[in-house]
C-alpha cells in the first residue's frame, strides 16, 4: 500500500518507494537522505498543514509538503504487493 | 615558500564555524575580495614560521548549488569564481555522527582533483553514544586522512592546525564514482563505506526530549512566544545600562572638547559633527552586540531551526517560509545584520520578499524617537484602568510596523517575485552546549563588521549634516544670547533654506520646516531625529531628553506628533540600510523601490493620522 508522506501515520517506520516533484527541488530534499529505499519515520506535524519532522538515519528534517515534493512511501511490515 | 590556501568545506550543522574559530582564533576577517558579494571568512593558521590561509566557505551538500551561499562555495572550489582563486587543498569536516551525507559529498569533492584532509568531529558524542568509529579503516576507504576532534573541546585541533601547515604532503583522493552518479547511487557508495568503518550508537534521548517541546503543535508555540519575549526583553534590558554609559561617555567627551578647545569652529566641529555623529552610531553597538550573542547562542544550540520550523506555517500566509523569520527577527534590533542573515534563504525570490520587508521591522533606532514623541504628546494615562496608554501606542506601532512588512512581503510574492516556491526544508542540528570561544569570536567580528560599515557612512553623513547647520554663518547681534545666537544660525543655514524649500511637499502631513528638516536630517540615521531635534529647536545647548520633551510637548499638537510617529513607522530613512540592500541584492533598484515604496506609506499614513486627530 503506497501512501503520500502527508497521509502517512505518525512514528511509525516507512519506506520510500518514490521521490518526485521539480529536479531543482527534489535534489536537496535527496542529498538529505530521502531517496528511495530509505527508511524514515515521521515524527510530527505543525499545525494548520504546517512542516513535518521527518527522521532519516541520523538526520532529521523539517520539510514543508508541498506540490513540489511528493514523496510516497509505504508501511514497512505490509508486503509491497498487498 | 608558498603560502597555501585550503578551503574549510562541510555540509550545515557539522561544527564547521567552531572548528574555523578554534583553528584561527581572532586571526581571521570577512574576505576582502573585490566585486563578491557573499563574502567568505579568511583566515591564517600558523605553526612556527609556516602559515596557511583557511577560507570558511558557506555549507553545502553537493556541487549543486541551490542558494547565493551555496553558489559561492562551489565557484570557488571548481575555481570558476572570478574574483577567489581556486584553493590549493580542501579540508573537509565530517560530523563523525551522521557522517553519510558527508561521504556523499566527499565522492563529488574527489573529482574536483585537489587534495584533500577529512576532520572528523564530535568524535565524543559517537563514544557517549556507545558507538564506535574507526578513522583508520575510513583512510583506506577513501584515499584522504582522517582526522578526529572536539571542536568544543579543542581537541585534536592542533594536530589539525600542524596537517594544515603541510598541506604539501596531503593525498588526493580518487574519485570513488563515476561524475554523473546519482545522489541514490552515492549514498549506496556511502553505507557500504560506513558499514565496514563507522557503528551508530544509541542516540541521545535529550535531542528527542526537547524535541517532544520544542516542536510540539502547542507546546513548541508556546515556547517559541516565550522564547521571542525572552529575546527581545534581553535585548532592551541588558543594553539600557550600557547605552547609558556608553551616552554619559560620549557627554563627557563632548564637555571636554567644549573647554579645551577655544575656536568656535573647531570646537562646533568636534563636538557635534564628530563627537555627535560617532556617539550616534556606537550607542547601538550594546543592542547589536547582544542582539547577535542571543542569534548566535540560539543558533549554535540548535533551536533556531525548531523556530523556524514552529513559525513555518504562520510565514506560509504571507507567501514567506520558516527561514525568513530569522531576518525579520534580527531586524527588529537593527535592518543591517537582518539583511545580511537572509543569506540563509535558498530561494531568491523569498529571500528578496524578506529583504524587502525588513525595512519595516522596528529596528532599535527608532525606539528614541518612538520614546520620545510619545512621552511629548501622548497623555500619561491609562486604558481600562490597567494599560498604560503610552506602552499602547508604543507596542501598537511596533506590531502595524511588521504587519505592514509581512503585508508587503505577500504583495511582492504575488507580484514581483512570483515564480516557483521552493520548498521549506530544514535540517536539524542535535542540541548541543554552544562553544563560549566560537560565540565569543563570532560576535566580536559582527560587531566590528557593523561599526566599520554604519560607522563610515553616519559619521559622513554627520559632518555633512554638521556643515548644512553650520554654514553660512550668521553674525548674531551682540546683545543676542547664547541660544538666541545658535536660533538665528540654524533659522538661516542651509539646512533651514532646504527645510522650508521642501516643507511644501510635508504641509499636507502637518510637519513645519523644523520637523521637516529633523525627517531630513534622520537619514543618516534615525535617531539622529533627536540630536537633530534638539540643534534646531535649540531651546538648550545640551540634547537633554526631558527639556526636549517640554518643548515639544508646548510646540507640538497631538495629530502632529502621531503624523510623525506614523512617518517613522514606515519611511526607510537610513542610507546604512539601503547600502546593504544594494549589496546584497546586487543593484540600486532594489533599494529605490523599498525607499519609494515605504515613503508612500509613510505619507499616507501620517496623511490619515493627521487628518483623522486634527
Amino acid at each position: 500500500m503506497t501512501l503520500t508522506l502527508q497521509k502517512a501515520p505518525l512514528h511509525t517506520p516507512l519506506r520510500i518507494v518514490a521521490v518526485e516533484g521539480a529536479p531543482g527541488s527534489i535534489l536537496r530534499v535527496k542529498e538529505l537522505g530521502l531517496i528511495e529505499g530509505a527508511v524514515i519515520v515521521v515524527r510530527r506535524r505543525a499545525l494548520f498543514g504546517g512542516p513535518l519532522d521527518i527522521q532519516v538515519r541520523q538526520t532529521r528534517v523539517g520539510l514543508r509538503a508541498s506540490d513540489d515534493i511528493q514523496i510516497s512511501v509505504e508501511l514497512i511490515n505490509v508486503p509491497a504487493a498487498a | 615558500m608558498k603560502q597555501f590556501t585550503v578551503a574549510l568545506v562541510g555540509t550545515p550543522n557539522v561544527g564547521k564555524s567552531t572548528l574555523f574559530n578554534g583553528l584561527t582564533g581572532l586571526r581571521q576577517k570577512v574576505g576582502n575580495f573585490p566585486g563578491v558579494t557573499v563574502e567568505p571568512m579568511v583566515g591564517t593558521v600558523q605553526v612556527q614560521q609556516i602559515k596557511t590561509t583557511l577560507i570558511d566557505l558557506p555549507g553545502i551538500y553537493g556541487l549543486t548549488p541551490s542558494s547565493k551561499d551555496e553558489e559561492l562555495s562551489v565557484d570557488v572550489l571548481r575555481g570558476t569564481h572570478p574574483h577567489i582563486p581556486q584553493p590549493d587543498a580542501i579540508l573537509l569536516v565530517m560530523n563523525a555522527n551522521n557522517p553519510e551525507k558527508c561521504l556523499v559529498l566527499f565522492s563529488q569533492l574527489a573529482e574536483l582533483g585537489l587534495p584533500i584532509t577529512i576532520a572528523a568531529t564530535m568524535i565524543d558524542a559517537v563514544k557517549l553514544e556507545g558507538g564506535t568509529f574507526d578513522d583508520i579503516t575510513l583512510m583506506h576507504k577513501l584515499g584522504a586522512s582522517v582526522q578526529s576532534v572536539v571542536g568544543s573541546k579543542g581537541l585534536g585541533v592542533a594536530d589539525v592546525k600542524n596537517s594544515l601547515t603541510h598541506v604539501e604532503s596531503w593525498k588526493t583522493p580518487q574519485a570513488p564514482l563515476p561524475k554523473n552518479a546519482k545522489v541514490e547511487e552515492r549514498y549506496k557508495w556511502a553505507d557500504e563505506v560506513i558499514a565496514a568503518s563507522v557503528i551508530h550508537g544509541t542516540p541521545s534521548p535529550l535531542t528527542q526530549k526537547l524535541d517532544a517541546i520544542f516542536l510540539h503543535p502547542v507546546w513548541g508555540s508556546v515556547a517559541f512566544v516565550i522564547i521571542m519575549t525572552l529575546f527581545f526583553q534581553s535585548i532592551f534590558t541588558w543594553a539600557a545600562p550600557l547605552m547609558d554609559g556608553i551616552e554619559a561617555s560620549v557627554k563627557w567627551l563632548q564637555d571636554a572638547a567644549t573647554l579645551l578647545i577655544d575656536q568656535p569652529m573647531v570646537r562646533s566641529f568636534f563636538v557635534k559633527g564628530l563627537l555627535g555623529g560617532v556617539g550616534s552610531v556606537i550607542v547601538f553597538l550594546p543592542q547589536i552586540l547582544i542582539l547577535n550573542l542571543l542569534i548566535t547562542v540560539l543558533e549554535e544550540c540548535g533551536y533556531l531551526a525548531r523556530a523556524a520550523f514552529v513559525v513555518d506555517r504562520f510565514m506560509g500566509l504571507f507567501g514567506l517560509q520558516g527561514r525568513s523569520f530569522i531576518p525579520l527577527l534580527g531586524s527588529f534590533a537593527c535592518a543591517i545584520p537582518g539583511i545580511m542573515s537572509a543569506r540563509i534563504i535558498p530561494s531568491y525570490t523569498d529571500r528578496m520578499a524578506t529583504i524587502m520587508a525588513t525595512p519595516l521591522m522596528t529596528c532599535s533606532a527608532r525606539l528614541p524617537v518612538y520614546t520620545l514623541l510619545i512621552a511629548a504628546v501622548i497623555p500619561a494615562s491609562t486604558m481600562f484602568g490597567f494599560f498604560s496608554l503610552q506602552s499602547v501606542v508604543m507596542a501598537s506601532l511596533y506590531v502595524v510596523g511588521a504587519l505592514s512588512g509581512l503585508l508587503i512581503a505577500l504583495l511582492l510574492k504575488r507580484t514581483l517575485f512570483r515564480g516557483s516556491v521552493v520548498p521549506f526544508l530544514i535540517e536539524f542540528p542535535p542540541y548541543r552546549m554552544p562553544s563560549l570561544k566560537s560565540v565569543g569570536i563570532t560576535v566580536v567580528g559582527r560587531s566590528k563588521d557593523f561599526l566599520k560599515m554604519a560607522g563610515t557612512i553616519i559619521l559622513a553623513f554627520s559632518i555633512v549634516l554638521w556643515i548644512l547647520t553650520e554654514f553660512p554663518r550668521t553674525d548674531a547681534p551682540p546683545t543676542a544670547s547664547k541660544i538666541e545666537a545658535e536660533q538665528m544660525q540654524i533659522e538661516n543655514s542651509y539646512a533651514a533654506q532646504f527645510g522650508k524649500t521642501i516643507q511644501p511637499v510635508f504641509a499636507p502631513i502637518g510637519f513645519d520646516w523644523k520637523i521637516t528638516l529633523g525627517v531630513l536630517s534622520s537619514f543618516a540615521a534615525r535617531e539622529t531625529f533627536i540630536s537633530a531635534m534638539g540643534q534646531i529647536y535649540a531651546s538648550d545647548v545640551t540634547n537633554d531628553d526631558s527639556n526636549l520633551r517640554t518643548v515639544i510637548r508646548a510646540a507640538m499638537p497631538l495629530n502632529v506628533g502621531l503624523s510623525i510617529l506614523a512617518f517613522y513607522v514606515y519611511a526607510l530613512q537610513c542610507v546604512s540600510t539601503m547600502a546593504i540592500m544594494k549589496r546584497e541584492t546586487g543593484h540600486w533598484r532594489w533599494p529605490a523601490l523599498a525607499f519609494a515604496m515605504t515613503f508612500v506609506l509613510a505619507y499616507t499614513a501620517s496623511f490619515v493620522v493627521y487628518r483623522a486627530f486634527g
